[in-house]
């Protein structure tokens, strides 16, 4: 049998032209002889599901035993408070995503700061501090939002790589002048002592990976140079 | 009992450090017997062979600083085929064992994690495994030869060893390469199915065919590629974004340098065109990829192409970086770099000699390489006897660039027959 558009023999008993999908003309039915069986092989699936069933229990188990000899030797958390958050701290930042085939960093990187301020919430409660929500607070909301946004932009924004690091390394460098504030308003230390300079240091180097972006021949040099053989 | 273990090659590295939950660099060889196959004998003339080819029954590990690999613990897996060559090879198997063996009617297929060896290696593996075979089943008598090796003898250390490492010339190459075509299509749905369309050819005619052309089969076939994928640019990009048509050949490099080792020793060189600079004829195009490849696959062209791999290794400071980092550079490297400059593979095994004991239970043979991470397209090419096999795979729905390659190989008066495993 040949494909009368392509010009090329085919299998006996083939439906279409594998070339160009015209149909092939088969009369007497004959049927084809596969190449290859029918059987699809099983999705492997790549999950740390033991892992994180291990991790689990044993997170499980130390919160547990923790908090019955707390409360046996003190009748109340005392420094166990501090372990048991750790541990649960712990748990969501680096076993939860395991329970997961494909983790999305874009949900999970919030959920991770959430997790960091409610601890360090707590341990500022525990110390009768004063400083959770004026500096913090505020520095992990920074932290959280900075990160949140490169990690998505890098997720679905495909071009402009070198803006958005760009872009992430000028707003680190306004961070520190803010870490700054938040310091002085704190613990009422002098305003500008050190800030002003990370942030010139952070915003030359964004200012060049921006520039690197939109000056192609840069952007070439910079290939070029830091190539590696494949 | 302490287990061997070999470092990897120096072309073996990067392949732990590039895999993806859904891609690795696997390829599969395949014979085709005249009668069916006893999965019984297969499986005992796989274990056989284990002595001889200590370097292929591996499963990849990981040491502090570089990937290694290790004697596997299980024995190697003689499974009947899947509906498609190449089924996805799980991080999970390899560290278990990076080599698999099927079989399907008078079929059978040995896959490779790429960084066990390459074409030429596999090739021997795979010969070996069919004389023995042929053997057990047969009782035939079988002339070992360089290329079908003798269960019974000790492996020799020139076939373990990384020729890369004696072949270098300390000077590596630099490398201005423009960006190529991407070729691309609609996603399958079946996810992981890959489209296998094989086109058998005479060998006769089409060595005979390439020589009225001047050139080689590979450089052909090559040429034959650029003319296929150049109206697909055309159609879609209008002519001011055309980018660079080019074909990532693979060089077998025992046929340069004097190495008969059995781990990887292969290098990919790129030949191509501009279509910006006007259109080609069918003898431009042979005649411009003959020139490109007589000036790219000399000696000296490649040893620097060997040291541009080597050097890396050499340095101290990038030897002591720890394995997840190496692992994240090269990582990056070769999304940036890697399949930037090519729009498809052609590897050519060449023509590949069996024994006549062997050759007369032989229909054939078919070398067969995945997709790349990138490239929806890639195509493998073997000859057994007067037989051909060229093989094209694809990840994606369209079959058009098949459908141009073949075609302009039968309007040149070469017949093709095609076979498929898509129904
Ligand atoms: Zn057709």
């Amino acid at each position: 049998m040949y494909c009368v558009k392509c010009g090329v023999k085919l299998q006996d008993g083939i439906e279409s032209c594998p070339l160009c999908g015209t149909p092939v003309w088969n009369p007497d039915g004959v049927a084809i002889e596969g190449k290859y069986p029918d059987k699809m092989p099983k999705k492997p699936v790549e999950t740390n599901m033991p892992l994180a069933i291990l991790f689990t229990f044993l997170s499980v188990i130390t919160v547990t035993v923790l908090f019955v000899v707390c409360m046996n030797l003190y009748g109340n958390l005392s420094w166990g408070g501090y372990a048991i958050f750790g541990v649960m701290l712990f748990y969501v930042m680096m076993i939860l995503p395991l329970w997961f085939r494909k983790p999305n960093p874009v949900i999970f990187t919030p959920v991770n700061f959430l997790a960091i301020a409610l601890y360090v919430g707590y341990i500022n409660w525990k110390v009768n501090g004063h400083w959770f929500f004026t500096f913090a607070l505020p520095i992990i909301l920074i932290t959280a939002v900075e990160m949140v946004t490169v990690i998505t932009l890098g997720r679905y924004v495909r071009r402009g790589r070198l803006y958005i690091a760009g872009g992430a390394v000028i707003f680190m460098g306004f961070a520190t002048v803010l870490v700054e504030l938040f310091q002085t308003m704190t613990f009422g230390t002098q305003m500008f002592t050190w800030s002003l300079y990370s942030f010139s240091v952070f915003f030359i180097f964004g200012m060049f990976l921006i520039v690197a972006g939109i000056y192609k021949p840069l952007k070439v040099y910079l290939n070029k140079k830091f190539f590696i053989h494949k | 009992m302490n287990t061997k273990w070999f470092k990897l090659d120096t072309a073996g590295l990067i392949f732990p450090a590039i895999k993806r939950n859904n891609w690795i660099n696997v390829y599969r060889i395949s014979v085709t017997l005249t009668e069916d196959v006893d999965p019984e004998i297969l499986m005992t003339a796989v274990g056989n062979l284990k002595k001889r080819f200590p370097s292929f029954y591996v499963a990849l590990r990981h040491g502090f600083f570089w990937n290694y690999l290790e004697e596997a613990r299980v024995d190697v897996e003689v499974k009947e085929d899947y509906a498609y060559p190449l089924t996805h090879m799980s991080s999970k198997e390899v560290k278990r064992c990076a080599l698999r063996v099927f079989y399907h009617q008078k079929r059978i297929a040995v896959e490779f994690f790429h960084s066990i060896t390459d074409g030429e290696g596999a090739s021997i593996y795979v010969r070996s495994l069919t004389a023995e075979y042929v053997r057990l089943k047969y009782g035939e008598e079988i002339e070992y030869t360089a290329y079908v090796l003798n269960p019974s003898e000790r492996p020799k250390n020139y076939e373990l060893e990384d020729s890369f490492f004696k072949h270098t010339n300390g000077y590596a190459n630099k490398r201005n390469e423009k960006v190529a075509y991407r070729l691309h299509g609609t996603p399958l749905k079946e996810d992981g199915f890959l489209t296998l369309t094989t086109g058998v050819v005479d060998s006769d005619i089409l060595r005979k065919k390439a020589k009225e052309y001047d050139c080689t089969v590979t450089a052909f076939l090559t040429a034959l590629m650029i003319r296929a994928i150049i109206p697909i640019q055309e159609e879609e990009v209008p002519k001011k974004r055309r980018r660079p048509v080019v074909v990532s050949i693979a060089i077998n490099l025992r046929k340069l340098f004097p190495s008969r080792t059995l781990r990887n020793f292969v290098l990919a060189e790129n030949v191509g065109i501009d279509p910006k600079k006007g259109e080609y004829t069918l003898e431009e195009l042979t005649k411009s990829v003959t020139s490109q490849m007589a000036l790219k696959i000399s000696r000296q062209n490649m040893a620097s192409a060997i040291a541009s791999n080597v050097l890396p290794q050499q340095n101290l400071l990038v030897s002591l970086a720890p394995l997840p980092l190496k692992n994240l550079v090269m990582d990056m490297v070769y999304a940036s770099h890697g399949e930037k400059h090519a729009c498809i593979n052609i590897s050519n095994l060449g023509k590949v000699e069996i024994p006549e004991s062997v050759e007369k239970h032989v229909e054939r043979m078919e070398f067969i390489i995945g997709v790349q991470r990138t490239y929806p397209n890639n195509c493998s090419i073997a000859t057994v006897g007067n037989t051909t096999c060229i093989n094209m795979i694809r990840s994606i729905k369209e079959s058009e660039l098949e459908r141009r390659f073949f075609t302009s190989l039968v309007e040149l008066g070469i017949p093709v027959s095609i076979e498929t495993n898509r129904r």
